[in-house]
């Protein structure tokens, strides 16, 4: 039984190019994207907004999440105050009549703003697939520099298109000024 | 041609837009006379209206230049130039207040004698006094224009010198303007709106109005912006992330209009007393209860909803649309808070409810491109500009020599 010999080499996660401008990056996803790569990532250490248009993503489901969440928390609010002012704690209030559907507007209102924003922060921290404790990319030598000035394109080796020798040239031809390989 | 060129050597249209809209503001004025004799209560009341209108356009273009001078950000810049030229149709609305001042006697119950024997007119006759009131009007006049002018003369003085510390003292003026600026407007429209119905008192009523006046001048800006970035130099500076953000605006205000609309229902729904349910009592149980549920889903929901989507406010074609149909519903807006005090028993409305808003607004338009005529279209000695913007046009070979000011 000599089936353990493979896993003492370790695999490879992907490459990565090191770019000195978040223009230099746009143009790289772009060209990559172009290309015909899908599995990439691009880090940066500060937000680019036509980013998430150069590396070809789909657009997230989080705004219709949000609004979901916020539709979900105003219902229930004024569920809420429905059943509570109507049959669980019946209180005449000014001799209005117990449906008083303006006295419940500020509590629908402010459910619903409480269902959108928990919706909103843990609808992103459930879709980016966060927490997550490891991530090979911070095997990249260089990559602590992403949180300072450099920026980096990753294109990983679970794309049909990647090829060690391929990839590489492809990464230098677009302008990295660096490329390096990220073990799993 | 250059970023510093005036507008006008740009788009030479706009002098002809100006004829346009000032013939077509004459003509409408000649109508309105004959609505003035035929029936001179109604013509003050839709005068009101419509005036209030085009007031709003004015103060609230002066307001979001104020707020950016605080905050800054590029939908701003883009705007600035054009918020500029509505702020300075200030000197004529000034004039146009005239009118309000003779009809006096046709919109305003406590000017008449009776208010001596009514109990509650009496306790407020120390602030509701015509002198008073005509002294507190020119004092607003004097404030309004005043930031107006100084805040352009700024401008235009830093187009030609480049003085980064013009932008510092423009600063400071809009910081007390805000305030100052703020106060007059809710104050003008305590005098000349809510007191229609003197007895009702609202104290939400001033912020209510100024919301409504930011929220259709941020419309008006956006519709100005698309139609200017379709020409140079405004092409090559348009970026959807600017109306992104003004959208944001609009749905921003949109909220808060709805917010301060609704607080006030509420507050005298809870309290239910007789001298602050009047107001809404003729407002809600006649037929005029339609144009408020006509505000709840044409000036709330649908452009709520519409807002939401970032769809929308990236594509000028639609924002643009967007933008003209919150314009249309901000007059809706003005006919509720004005028209339900002087006809109490139910909806009415007067041809002359739209020719006189509609004359007033073509008057202010050809006064506007008169104004915008005559100066650059972006600062382009703003600190922010030459930060943010520059860049951008230096990247389309706008000019022979974009930054030959240099």
């Amino acid at each position: 039984m000599s089936s353990h010999v493979a896993s003492s080499e370790p695999k490879l996660h992907g490459l990565i190019g090191e770019f000195t401008s978040a223009d230099a990056l746009v143009k790289a996803a772009e060209a990559a994207h172009h290309e015909g790569y899908k599995a990439m990532d691009a880090y940066s250490p500060v937000p680019i907004e036509e980013l998430h248009h150069a590396l070809g993503l789909p657009n997230t489901k989080l705004p219709a999440l949000v609004l979901l969440g916020g539709i979900i928390g105003g219902l229930s609010g004024f569920a809420l105050e429905n059943w509570v002012s109507i049959s669980a704690y019946p209180l005449n209030i000014g001799g209005k009549p117990l449906y008083s559907w303006p006295a419940f507007i500020p509590v629908t209102y402010e459910c619903t703003i409480l269902g959108a924003a928990l919706t909103c922060v843990f609808g992103m921290f459930i879709l980016n697939g966060l927490p997550q404790p490891y991530h090979p990319i911070f095997n990249a030598k260089r990559f602590a520099m992403a949180s300072r000035d450099r920026f980096f394109l990753c294109i990983e080796a679970a794309d049909k298109k990647f090829d060690l020798q391929h990839t590489r040239t492809f990464l230098e031809g677009i302008g990295a000024r660096e490329v390096m390989t990220v073990e799993d | 041609m250059r970023l510093t060129d005036t507008a006008e050597q740009h788009i030479p249209e706009l002098a002809q837009k100006q004829r346009t809209f000032l013939l077509a503001g004459g003509a409408g004025a000649v109508l309105s006379a004959v609505g003035y004799f035929s029936d001179p209560h109604q013509f003050f009341q839709s005068y009101l209206m419509g005036y209030m209108l085009v007031l709003g356009l004015s103060l609230g273009s002066l307001g979001l230049a104020m707020i950016h001078q605080l905050s800054g950000g590029e939908w701003g810049i883009v705007i600035r130039r054009s918020a500029g030229a509505s702020a300075r149709v200030l000197p004529v609305l000034t004039i146009l207040f005239l009118p309000i001042v003779f009809g006096m006697h046709h919109l305003y119950e406590w000017t008449h004698e009776e208010a001596l024997h009514d109990p509650i007119l009496i306790k407020k006759a120390a602030y509701l006094n015509e002198t008073f009131f005509l002294v507190r009007a020119a004092f607003y006049f004097l404030v309004w224009n005043a930031l107006a002018f100084f805040l352009s003369k700024w401008s235009l003085e830093q187009d030609r010198t480049g003085d980064p510390q013009l932008t510092r003292k423009m600063q400071q003026l809009s910081a007390a303007g805000v305030l100052i600026g703020g106060m007059c407007t809710t104050f003008a429209s305590f005098d000349w709106m809510m007191s229609l119905a003197p007895h009702w008192f609202s104290t939400i009523y001033g912020l209510l109005v100024i919301i409504g006046q930011l929220l259709a001048s941020v419309a008006f800006q956006i519709v100005m912006l698309v139609w200017l970035s379709r020409r140079k130099p405004m092409s090559a500076v348009l970026q959807p992330i600017q109306l992104h953000d003004l959208g944001n605006l609009m749905l921003a205000f949109t909220i808060v209009w709805a917010y301060f609309s609704f607080s006030q229902y509420l507050i005298i729904w809870a309290g239910n007393l007789p001298e602050e349910i009047d107001w809404y009592m003729h407002r809600l149980f006649t037929s005029w209860k339609w144009i408020g549920l006509a505000l709840v889903v044409f000036h709330f929901a649908c452009p709520f909803f519409l807002l939401l989507q970032r769809r929308i406010k990236r594509n000028p074609d639609l924002i643009v649309k967007l933008a003209m149909a919150v314009r249309a519903v901000r007059i809706i807006d003005m006919f509720w808070l004005i028209a339900p005090d002087l006809h109490h028993d139910g909806l009415h409305v007067s041809w002359m409810d739209l020719v006189i808003p509609i004359s007033l607004f073509a008057i202010w338009l050809g006064v506007y491109f008169q104004q915008l005529r005559g100066r650059a279209l972006l600062p382009v000695h703003d600190p922010q500009f030459e930060e943010r913007l520059a860049s951008l046009i230096a990247h389309a070979h706008l000019g022979d020599e974009p930054k030959a000011a240099h």
